[in-house]
């Protein structure tokens, strides 16, 4: 047994939090218009899918996200890092070699797979039907990042022979955009009776399967930022408790404050172990990995909200002033405990596997 | 036991509900949904507390001699539930709370040109209570009032000044006696924030609810802007916390919220033909959110029925604190749960939740945990006054 994972990878944990702690990274605008996925490709980062790597990619990843989170950063490149290459490495790369102009930055892929409802829905409710030379498509996406950015988009739906994905020039596209909790802009697009050619299918031997492994790994990578944002969240709420004074003393003093502080630490620690295990678990392809992910997703949003409110408790008024930076983990909080299924569906998810002796 | 509203009290709610349908026009509902006047403040909002004033719906807890409605708890309850369900942002600590102290308590200038116009809709008070360095230890408070040929002098900074940025007048707790014991030594004023020697600037919140930091410098005011006896001004704020700590977790808001979203959940056909309400997770949450919100309304109910008989608790007052504000977060999370990605969605898009109110509503929870009072300090009252425990260090 041996627990030092990732904790062993400092130099590059130093590396990410120098490139993150930068002043002028906007907390609202996307990574590619603010400047930092091109500082992460000048630092290397972009070429974590090198096999000769001595870091597996998802080991990296959860460094990655993890650090920013913890330095308060919306990094919002989840379909870029987690999405366009588990799809890549699913296709067969002599029809599509797609990835290499998407890491280059010169043709940046985003992907449309999120869509309303998905929490409480089984399967894809984006459908296609078969054509003659290609697939009419109809449904609705969202959550779509970057959209404005990329020049193509894999969109997944459902056909009577099961799950396809497409890759699809992105001008060919109308688009909607939304603000989300954190001030980010994503995209939503409505397909009503949209054409796409059978050359625009990619050629993969199990989308379900493939699909299965993005969202555990999205599950995975943003229960490792929720872990950086409640890591934070607790050294401000120690190190804000620690010095505030009321009564002639710290209010760190007070049990009822230091107690709720200490409730803090075991949630992280809890946390920060559940995510290792599923880590672990997903690069080793473990038969426990969907449940492992599961729980760690469970944790995470289950943490994600206790900390957000026990700092912004703890602080006061300043933990919900703009002019104390605890606001903006609050928000990455928030969103990332929703997004890609909260608390209540991931258990609800987990009940029925274990239930069902998965 | 009646553990419901008469049928006095549920007509009222229903003349109440009437009266502010025909409030709240359109001009005052656009005016409202910008941001600079989520509080209020804005030219429509003004327009409608005159007509409040004019139509004699403002001073409802005012004895009939002051010119007020003398309604009793439970009808002042529900007025502030019904209104708080439209989210018109009612003044209610310059209405209910520091108007009629000023009609108590003030000089005969005070409740001539100020607790009248009060009562008009004329008027609004922001609270200057806390400071950087005095916030749960309120006592410990540092700005000064001295006494000064034509009154009195006022110096200091006060800190979460809501309102100030529009207000016509701070509710002011300044120190008047440095050498007495820090509870003994505060007085009540009434400072005018068109004195120049007012200043007001802004701290925007994770709510996007605008709250100030505010300076008092050199601001000289006569004696008739004193309220109550000198050195005795702590009565006046713990009387007016308390009052202010129902009003904060009234049951109204999270109903109106909750009796929506199920709306929404029923209408909701998902792709398979179920409908999101049937889910047997969402009619779990629910199903949490229904049964914890009954108890809030019960205590509440409870409490303004004690207090109708004389009997006002501050224990109850901070049960009904403690538990409707930790619940606000709970129900606002199983809410959001309940419709997934798209209740991160803010306002004014198409697949926003309610228009992104409670997307809104889920940033400004935190707020009543420790404001008007930290959620521990009231958990000491309730160890104290209700289980007659030692006193904590």
């Amino acid at each position: 047994m041996d627990f030092t994972n990732i904790e062993g990878y400092t130099d590059i944990q130093h590396s990410l939090d120098a490139l993150y702690s930068k002043k002028n990274i906007d907390f609202s605008s996307s990574a590619i218009s603010n400047g930092l996925l091109d500082e992460l490709k000048k630092a290397g980062f972009v070429d974590i899918f090198n096999s000769d790597a001595d870091i597996h990619p998802l080991n990296l990843l959860s460094l990655i996200f993890k650090q920013a989170g913890y330095q308060g950063i919306n990094l919002d490149l989840y379909s870029f890092f987690i999405d366009i290459p588990l799809i890549y490495k699913a296709s067969d790369k002599s029809n599509h070699d797609f990835l290499r102009d998407h890491l280059s930055l010169n043709s940046l892929i985003t992907s449309a797979f999120r869509e309303p409802y998905q929490h409480v829905e089984e399967g894809l409710q984006t459908r296609g039907v078969k054509e003659s030379n290609g697939y009419t498509i109809t449904g609705n996406k969202y959550f779509i990042e970057n959209f404005h950015q990329a020049k193509l988009l894999i969109l997944s739906f459902q056909t009577n022979e099961g799950i396809k994905l497409a890759l699809i020039d992105k001008n060919r596209i109308s688009y909607q955009e939304q603000i989300t909790t954190t001030g980010l802009m994503v995209s939503q697009i409505t397909f009503e009776e949209f054409h796409i050619s059978q050359e625009c299918i990619l050629h993969i031997d199990s989308p379900l399967d493939l699909i299965n492994e993005i969202d555990l790994s999205q599950k995975l990578i943003r229960s490792m930022f929720i872990e950086g944002v409640s890591k934070r969240m607790m050294e401000m709420t120690a190190k804000y408790t620690a010095e505030r004074k009321q009564f002639d003393r710290p209010i760190a003093t007070f049990q009822a404050v230091s107690h709720r502080a200490s409730s803090m630490f075991i949630d992280h620690e809890c946390l920060s172990l559940v995510n290792q295990q599923a880590l672990f678990s997903l690069i080793n392809n473990k038969p426990e990995k969907e449940n492992h992910v599961l729980a760690a997703k469970a944790w995470s949003a289950d943490v994600s909200h206790r900390s957000s409110y026990s700092a912004q408790h703890l602080h006061g008024g300043m933990g919900v002033s703009k002019e104390y930076d605890l606001w903006k983990y609050c928000l990455l909080a928030k969103e990332h405990e929703i997004m890609h299924d909260s608390a209540a569906v991931c258990i609800t998810n987990l009940g029925k596997n274990i239930t069902l002796n998965q | 036991m009646q553990i419901e509203l008469n049928k006095k009290q549920a007509n009222l709610k229903i003349e109440i509900r009437e009266y502010l349908q025909d409030l709240l026009t359109h001009e005052l509902l656009k005016e409202l949904q910008n941001p600079s006047y989520f509080e209020g403040g804005g030219p429509e909002f003004r327009k409608a507390l005159l007509r409040m004033g004019n139509d004699g719906w403002i001073g409802l807890s005012w004895p009939k001699s002051l010119g007020g409605k003398e309604f009793s708890p439970i009808e002042q309850y529900i007025f502030v539930e019904e209104i708080m369900r439209t989210g018109f942002p009612f003044p209610f600590l310059t209405t209910e709370s520091v108007g009629p102290m000023i009609a108590n308590y003030g000089s005969d200038f005070a409740k001539e040109n100020i607790a009248k116009r009060i009562l008009t809709g004329e008027l609004i008070f922001a609270i200057g209570y806390s400071e950087p360095n005095a916030g749960t230890d309120l006592a410990s408070l540092t700005t000064r009032a001295d006494k000064s040929p034509k009154g009195w002098m006022i110096n200091g900074q006060k800190i979460w000044t809501s309102l100030a940025n529009f207000a016509d007048y701070v509710w002011l707790a300044a120190r008047t006696n440095q050498g007495a014991k820090k509870h003994k030594g505060i007085s009540m004023f009434i400072v005018p924030t068109d004195d120049p020697g007012f200043s007001c600037h802004p701290i925007h919140t994770l709510g996007d609810v605008r709250t100030n930091t505010t300076h008092y410098d050199n601001i000289e005011i006569s004696d008739d802007f004193l309220v109550g006896e000198i050195d005795e001004g702590w009565s006046l704020i713990t009387s007016q916390l308390n009052l202010e700590r129902l009003a904060l977790v009234n049951h109204g808001p999270v109903e109106e919220l909750y009796l929506n979203l199920l709306l929404q959940a029923k209408e909701t056909q998902l792709q398979n033909g179920m409908r999101l309400a049937n889910v047997p997770w969402v009619q779990d949450a629910f199903a949490k959110i229904y049964y914890k919100l009954e108890a809030l309304k019960l205590i509440c109910w409870k409490q303004v029925w004690s207090q109708g008989n004389n009997n006002f608790s501050m224990t109850d007052a901070s049960v009904a604190k403690v538990y409707g504000s930790e619940y606000f977060i709970e129900a606002y999370r199983m809410m959001m749960e309940i419709f997934g990605e798209l209740s991160l969605f803010k306002s004014n898009q198409e697949l926003t939740i309610l228009n992104g109110k409670l997307e809104r509503m889920y940033r400004t929870a935190s707020i009543l945990t420790f404001g008007g009072g930290t959620n521990e300090v009231q958990k000491d009252i309730i160890a104290m006054a209700g289980l007659f425990l030692p006193r904590s260090n």
